[in-house]
C-alpha cells in the first residue's frame, strides 16, 4: 500500500474532516479517521500512526481520554499521614496531593488562586498551613483559603473585594481504588464508581486491606513509547510465549483468558497462576476469604485510559502510566501484600524477589513497546491488522479511545 | 525597624532572645538568617519580638505588619501561636478571626 492509497482511505471515512498532508509528504491528519478502529475486531484497525506520533493529537487526547476520564496520577500510600503533601505534574498539570487531618485525600490544582505560582514543589509535610512562596496567601489541608497578608494594603490583611470563601484551591475529582489515586480534571465524567462498577464488583473479593511492599516494591520505568503502547501490551496474553518465554514452562498460551467489556475494560487472565514459593517452601500469605476461583486464578486489567492492576491471590501490583510526550511515559509500578512488612518479616525476601521477578517482566516488555512505537513512524503502516481471536483486548482498548475522541470532536 | 533599647548598666544579656531583643541590627540579621535558613518556628518568634518592640515605641502601623508576618509563619507551622496571633490582628481590625 503506497502513501496515496492511506490517504484515500482514510478520507473516504464518512462526515469526518478531510485529512492534510504535512510538509515533507507525512500524512498528518488535522484530525485522524477513527471509523476503522470502531468497527468490529475482525476487521478493525488500530489507531492510525497519528495517535502515536504527533503532538498536535497527543493534545487532543490529553482533554478528550485523559483529562475526560478517570486517570490514575499517583497513589495514596504517598500520603499516608496528615499533612502529607506529594505535587505531581501529569500532563502539563500542576496538582497537588494532600492527605487532610480528617483522614481524607484531596487532589488540588497546585497553583496559588492569587498570581498563579506553583504551591509546593517538592513533597513534604504540611504543619500548618500551605503557604505560597510568593505572597504568602495560605490555604488548609482542605483547601480553603486562610489568609491573604497585606491584600488590603501593608498590615491589612482584608479587602471587601476579595472573598476568601470563594478563593480556595480548585479541586479535582478523586476517588482511590486499590491505592491508585484517579483523578478527572475536566470534571465532567459520571462518578468513578459509577464508570467502574462491574470491573470494582468483578475484584470485589479483593477489597481487603493492601500493605505496601516497601522499599523494593516500588519502581519505576521510563519507556520510550507511547503510553497506549503499554496499555496495548498489557491488556493481551498473545505475546507471552514470544515476549516472556520464562512463562512457556508452566504458563501455555491456552491457559490464558481475554478480558474484554465494551466500553469498559480490557486485560488477560490466566488459569495457572504459580505461587512464589522459597527454598523452604514457604509462600506469601493469602488475601482472605478469596474464593477458589483464584486458586491459580490471576487477572490483569487496564483500567481505561492510563492504569494498569493486577490480582493475585498472594499479591497485587498498579502500574500509573505517566505521559510525557508523544514517545516517552514512565510507568510507576507499585506491588502490595496481604499482610504488612511489620508482621510477616519472614517474607520479606519473597516480596524481595517477587518485585525482582516482575521488574524482570516488566523490563522484557520495554523492547515491545519501544519498538512498536518506533514503528509507528513508518508512514504506511495504516493502524494494523488484528488477530480475531488473540488481539480483542487491545482492539476494546482502541474502540474506547477512538470512542472518546470521537465523542469530544462531536 | 523599631526596638528596645538596652538599660545603661543593666546586667549582661544571657541568651541569644534576650541580645535579638534590645538590637535592632541583630534582630534584622536574625530574621534574615531565619528566612535563609527556612527556620520558621524562629520567625514566628522574631517577628513577634519586632512587633511588641514597634508596640513599645508606638508605632502601631509597624508593629501589626510584623504581626502579620509572625501570624503568616505560625499559621504555616502549626501550633497555638497562629491562634492567639491570629486574635491580636483580628482585634485589631486587620484580619477576619479564623476557626482553628
Amino acid at each position: 500500500m503506497s502513501i496515496s492509497d492511506i490517504e484515500r482511505r482514510v478520507v473516504i471515512a464518512p462526515n469526518e474532516p478531510q485529512v492534510v498532508i504535512a510538509s515533507g509528504g507525512f500524512a498528518m491528519n488535522e484530525q485522524t479517521s477513527l471509523s476503522s478502529v470502531m468497527t468490529d475486531v475482525n476487521k478493525a484497525n488500530g489507531l492510525p500512526n497519528a495517535h502515536y506520533i504527533d503532538p498536535a493529537v497527543f493534545d487532543e487526547e490529553k482533554q478528550a481520554v485523559l483529562f475526560a476520564n478517570w486517570s490514575g496520577i499517583g497513589f495514596s500510600k504517598d500520603v499516608p499521614e496528615a499533612g502529607d503533601a506529594k505535587p505531581i505534574t501529569f500532563m502539563g498539570m500542576p496538582l497537588l496531593m494532600v492527605r487532610d487531618r480528617d483522614g481524607s485525600l484531596g487532589v488540588f490544582q497546585n497553583t496559588c488562586r492569587h498570581r498563579g505560582m506553583i504551591l509546593v514543589e517538592e513533597a513534604q509535610k504540611i504543619r500548618g498551613a500551605i503557604r505560597c512562596p510568593y505572597h504568602s496567601w495560605c490555604y488548609g489541608l482542605n483547601g480553603a483559603l486562610r489568609a491573604t497578608p497585606h491584600v488590603g494594603g501593608p498590615a491589612q490583611s482584608t479587602h471587601e473585594d476579595v472573598n476568601m470563601d470563594e478563593l480556595g484551591l480548585f479541586k479535582v475529582r478523586s476517588f482511590v481504588w486499590r491505592d491508585v489515586v484517579f483523578v478527572n480534571i475536566d470534571g465532567n465524567a459520571a462518578p468513578f464508581e459509577e464508570v467502574h462498577k462491574d470491573l470494582m464488583a468483578r475484584w470485589s473479593e479483593f477489597d481487603g486491606p493492601l500493605y505496601h511492599g516497601g522499599e523494593a516494591a516500588s519502581f519505576q520505568l521510563n519507556v520510550k513509547t507511547n503510553w497506549k503502547l503499554a496499555v496495548e501490551n498489557y491488556c493481551e496474553s498473545y505475546h507471552l510465549p514470544w515476549v516472556h518465554p520464562g512463562l512457556n514452562s508452566y504458563s501455555r498460551l491456552e491457559d490464558h483468558y481475554n478480558i474484554e467489556e465494551r466500553g469498559k475494560y480490557s486485560g488477560q487472565g490466566t488459569l495457572v497462576y504459580r505461587q512464589l514459593r522459597d527454598e523452604a517452601g514457604q509462600t506469601l500469605p493469602d488475601f482472605a476469604d478469596l474464593s477458589s476461583k483464584w486458586d491459580e486464578g490471576a487477572e490483569y486489567i487496564a483500567v481505561y485510559p492510563n492504569v494498569l492492576l493486577g490480582a493475585q491471590r498472594d499479591h497485587s501490583f498498579a502500574i500509573v502510566l505517566e505521559p510525557v510526550d508523544c514517545g516517552n511515559t514512565v510507568e510507576h509500578i507499585e506491588l502490595y501484600y496481604a499482610a504488612s512488612e511489620a508482621d510477616t518479616p519472614e517474607c520479606n525476601e519473597l516480596r524481595t524477589t517477587n518485585a525482582k521477578m516482575w521488574k524482570e517482566v516488566f523490563e522484557e516488555d520495554i523492547f515491545v513497546v519501544e519498538g512498536m512505537q518506533r514503528g509507528r513512524h513508518g508512514q504506511m503502516f495504516d493502524g494494523g491488522r488484528f488477530s480475531p481471536v488473540m488481539d480483542g483486548p487491545t482492539h476494546n482498548f482502541h474502540h474506547w479511545v477512538a470512542s472518546q475522541i470521537s465523542q469530544a470532536r462531536a | 525597624m523599631g526596638y528596645v533599647a538596652q538599660a545603661e548598666g543593666a546586667a549582661p544579656v544571657a541568651s541569644a532572645s534576650e541580645i535579638l531583643v534590645t538590637d535592632a541590627l541583630l534582630l534584622d540579621a536574625a530574621l534574615l538568617e531565619a528566612h535563609a535558613q527556612g527556620n520558621t518556628a524562629e520567625l514566628v518568634r522574631l517577628y513577634t519580638l519586632a512587633a511588641e518592640n514597634a508596640l513599645a515605641t508606638g508605632d502601631e502601623r509597624a508593629a501589626d505588619f510584623y504581626l502579620t508576618h509572625a501570624f503568616i509563619f505560625a499559621l504555616e507551622k502549626g501550633g497555638p501561636e497562629a491562634g492567639v496571633l491570629n486574635i491580636r490582628l483580628a482585634e485589631r481590625g486587620r484580619m477576619k478571626l479564623l476557626d482553628f
